[in-house]
């Protein structure tokens, strides 16, 4: 009896020293730490932006560049306005219209984001707007993209991955690189990103876009109104899953209290004088 | 019969051993089960969207507590699904997830105010490539193997010309801010 109270006792006591156990470290190992980790931060931001730049001058010649400066203007507020509340504040965003009749939306990792005139056409006001280029600013903000390459950096990371391979001087590499842009302009254009990842980018677009003040239900209304179009329109793209399946995980997400449910700002007028319809 | 005795009484000590030790394995994999490293261990939330709110609850309807600006330090109790549970001056409230990061937020002019050493490293890339490909064409073209050739090829077209006029539109977050105040004043008045 005796013994297996020491033995209680000391398992005991070795289960409450684990939590304490990583405190030990010590601060001038966790400075250091910090300014390696800061460091490496930068170039792998850097090796980002770069990668994003090449991605989105691939957008722009599969799709066309809309050369209207008041509309571009107009998309570029509504969208830095919303990547104000995103997590990625060392980003410079670059919004984008592309003169495409297809409904759609791109994202390239750095911050290039790109809307359709099309998908611009159907919509009915700017919270619809904010809603769409919040969740594609969410692709860029949890870099679906250059996870989806599962290309892996020395530290296991996708992102350091891609820095590898910018500063990689052979020539090995840099085909590794072009191989990889052209896999990510698939995914764009044609494969497009896993469930997890659309409903994840829908959740967050649609917290970012509430941050900023507008209305977050404008995400399901535009949702809900791409898919009565998906019919009519043999020029839809379903590069995004199943819109109801998303739909409904919106919901979810507002039932579950975790989105502001008060109406908010959706600026219709604003939208309809900046956008020719 | 006293043979039978010290039989049962090894019997006895070995089941007690064994008892103890399967009470060992028990307890360890309880230990492993229910108290993860990281629990009851308290972590560092850096703000990083522009401003935040901690809400008494994980939800935007529950009470704003307060407000956080961008790099203010908050110490993380537990993640829930989006949500994180922070306290601040003995306070504890709830933050979105996608507002707060474990590292401190990186400013813009750490990153952009390389811009010649961001582009440098982008010239010698394109240098490189552009060398490779036009070395890689003519050895191709030089053997007939047109396929190679194909393949060098850039799958896409690129339009760099129009992502400069793309990047030449430029808003300081000032800007920005008033767009969306003006935006939101005439919503309120109409």
């Amino acid at each position: 009896m005796k013994n297996r109270c020491k033995y209680l006792g000391l398992v005991l006591a070795v289960i409450c020293l684990l939590p304490a156990a990583p405190a030990f470290g010590g601060e001038a190992r966790k400075r250091i730490a910090h300014i390696v980790d800061q460091s490496d931060q930068l170039a792998d931001v850097e090796a980002e932006i770069l990668f994003g730049r090449e991605l989105a001058a691939r957008i722009l010649g599969h799709y066309g560049f809309c050369d209207d400066p008041k509309l571009n203007r107009y998309v570029n507020l509504v969208g830095r306005a919303v990547a104000l509340h995103s997590g990625r504040p060392e980003l410079t965003y670059h919004f984008g219209v592309l003169d495409s009749e297809e409904l759609n939306a791109f994202a390239a990792p750095g911050g290039y984001v790109f809307i359709t005139r099309a998908a611009l056409l159907k919509m009915q006001n700017e919270a619809q707007l904010a809603c769409v280029l919040g969740h594609e600013i969410a692709h860029v903000t949890e870099r679906h993209v250059i996870r989806e390459l599962n290309i892996r950096g020395a530290d296991g990371s996708a992102v350091a991955g891609i820095a590898g391979l910018i500063s990689g001087a052979t020539s090995g590499t840099v085909k590794s690189l072009e191989q990889a842009m052209d896999r990510a302009a698939e995914i764009l254009f044609k494969n497009g990103y896993k469930i997890q990842d659309e409903i994840q980018a829908d959740a967050i677009g649609m917290l970012m876009a509430a941050s900023a003040g507008y209305d977050p239900m404008a995400l399901q209304d535009f949702l809900s109104r791409e898919k009565r179009f998906e019919k009519e329109d043999e020029t839809y793209k379903g590069d995004h899953p199943a819109h109801m399946v998303r739909v409904e995980k919106m919901n979810m997400v507002l039932a579950a209290g975790n989105a502001i449910r008060t109406k908010k700002a959706t600026l219709a007028e604003r939208f309809y004088a900046n956008v020719n319809h | 019969m006293i043979g039978t005795v010290i039989m049962s009484t090894r019997q006895n000590e070995h089941t007690g051993k064994r008892q103890r030790k399967l009470w060992t394995v028990f307890l360890w994999i309880a230990a492993l089960i229910f108290l993860k490293p990281d629990q009851g261990r308290s972590y560092d939330l850096y703000v990083t969207s522009l401003k935040a709110s901690i809400y008494l609850m994980p939800d935007t309807t529950s009470e704003a507590l307060f407000e956080v600006k961008q790099g203010f330090k908050l110490n993380g109790v537990r993640k829930s699904g989006y949500w994180h549970q922070v306290d601040h001056e003995s306070r504890t409230g709830w933050i979105y997830g996608f507002q707060v990061g474990e590292k401190p937020p990186v400013k813009k002019n750490e990153i952009y105010g390389t811009f010649s050493s961001l582009f440098q490293k982008y010239e010698t890339f394109m240098s490189r490539a552009r060398r490779r490909s036009s070395a890689y064409s003519s050895v191709a073209a030089a053997r007939g193997l047109k396929e190679h050739r194909q393949r060098v090829t850039v799958q896409y077209r690129l339009d760099f010309e129009a992502l400069e006029k793309l990047e030449a539109v430029q808003f300081t977050d000032e800007q920005v801010m008033e767009f969306l105040r003006e935006g939101m004043q005439n919503e309120k008045s109409l």
